[in-house]
C-alpha cells in the first residue's frame, strides 16, 4: 500500500505539473512569429504576456493556499472545491457512529471551510442526531472524501425527519 | 502513468496526520471502539499511532492504538482556536450502559 501511495506522488502535491506544458506550447507558438517580424517588439509583448500569465497563476495558487491549504486540487476533486464556503450536507459510508454513547446516523451539515485532495472540513459541524437534529459539535470536523456517500448543497436550517 | 483517485485521497488524509504529529486528534470509526481521542505519536504507512486518552471504554485508555487511516470516518486534528473538549472519565461508559438497558 505504501508503495502505491509513494508512486502516486502525493509528497509533491504542491507542484503544479499541469502548468508547464502550457508554457512550453506558448513558447513554441511565439518563436516562429518573432523571427518573421519585428523581433524586439514582439519579444517584449510575448514576455509581458508570459509574465502576466505567471502572475495570474501565482495569484491563483496563493488564493488556493489561503482557502484550501494545498495549492493544487486534482480535477476529480473540483466538485468538492466548488462547495467551498457553502452550506452542505455530508452523509458518510457507515451505518452508524457513536459519540458519548449516543448512536446516530452519519449525517452532517455545515459550512465547508477547507478542501484538500483527501478530506474536507466543516465548520461549524452540525450532527443530525435523532433527538438533537441541530447538535453543534464543539470543534470543526474533517471528512475523508473517500468515505463520503452523499454530498449536496443544503441549507443547514432545513428541518428533515431523521430515520 | 495511471493514478488511482482513491489512493490520492487516502494518501492525502495520511499526510494530514503526518503534519499533525504530536497534536491531539479525535477519530470516529464505524467499528469498535467508535471514538478515540489522543495524541498522534507516529504515522507508519497508512496507520496512525495514537496514544489514547479518551475512548468509550475506560480499560482501553492509556494505550497506543494503531488505527487504519482508510477506515476513519470522521476526524479532527487540533488546531489553533479549537480545542478538543475534555471528557470526564466514566461519563461515556455509564451513559452507554444506561442506553443499552
Amino acid at each position: 500500500m505504501e508503495k502505491d501511495k509513494s508512486i502516486v506522488g502525493l509528497d509533491v502535491d504542491e507542484s503544479s505539473f499541469e502548468e508547464q506544458p502550457k508554457e512550453d506550447h506558448e513558447k513554441e507558438l511565439n518563436k516562429p512569429i518573432d523571427k518573421e517580424t519585428e523581433e524586439k517588439q514582439l519579444d517584449q509583448t510575448t514576455e509581458e504576456i508570459q509574465s502576466g500569465d505567471l502572475k495570474t497563476q501565482n495569484n491563483e495558487q496563493k488564493d488556493a493556499k489561503i482557502t484550501a491549504d494545498i495549492s493544487f486540487i486534482i480535477p476529480a476533486n473540483l466538485i468538492f472545491k466548488e462547495m467551498l464556503d457553502k452550506e452542505v450536507m455530508v452523509v458518510m459510508e457507515s451505518d452508524q457512529l457513536n459519540i458519548l454513547g449516543q448512536v446516530f446516523r452519519p449525517i452532517f451539515c455545515g459550512k465547508v471551510r477547507k478542501v484538500t485532495n483527501g478530506y474536507l472540513t466543516l465548520e461549524p459541524a452540525i450532527i443530525k442526531m435523532n433527538n438533537a437534529p441541530f447538535f453543534h459539535f464543539p470543534t470543526p470536523l474533517c471528512f475523508p472524501l473517500e468515505r463520503i456517500t452523499y454530498f449536496l448543497p443544503f441549507d443547514c436550517n432545513t428541518r428533515i425527519p431523521i430515520p | 502513468m495511471r493514478v488511482d483517485i482513491s489512493s490520492i485521497r487516502q494518501a492525502s488524509v495520511v499526510k494530514a496526520f503526518k503534519r499533525g504529529k504530536r497534536k491531539k486528534a479525535l477519530i470516529l470509526t464505524a467499528e469498535f471502539p467508535f471514538l478515540v481521542i489522543g495524541k498522534i505519536k507516529d504515522v507508519v504507512g497508512d496507520y496512525v499511532c495514537i496514544d489514547v486518552e479518551t475512548t468509550h471504554i475506560d480499560q482501553l485508555e492509556g494505550r497506543i492504538f494503531n488505527v487504519h487511516v482508510d477506515r476513519i470516518e470522521v476526524f479532527y486534528i487540533e488546531e489553533k482556536g479549537y480545542k478538543i473538549p475534555k471528557i470526564p472519565k466514566g461519563s461515556i461508559c455509564t451513559k452507554e450502559r444506561g442506553g443499552a438497558k
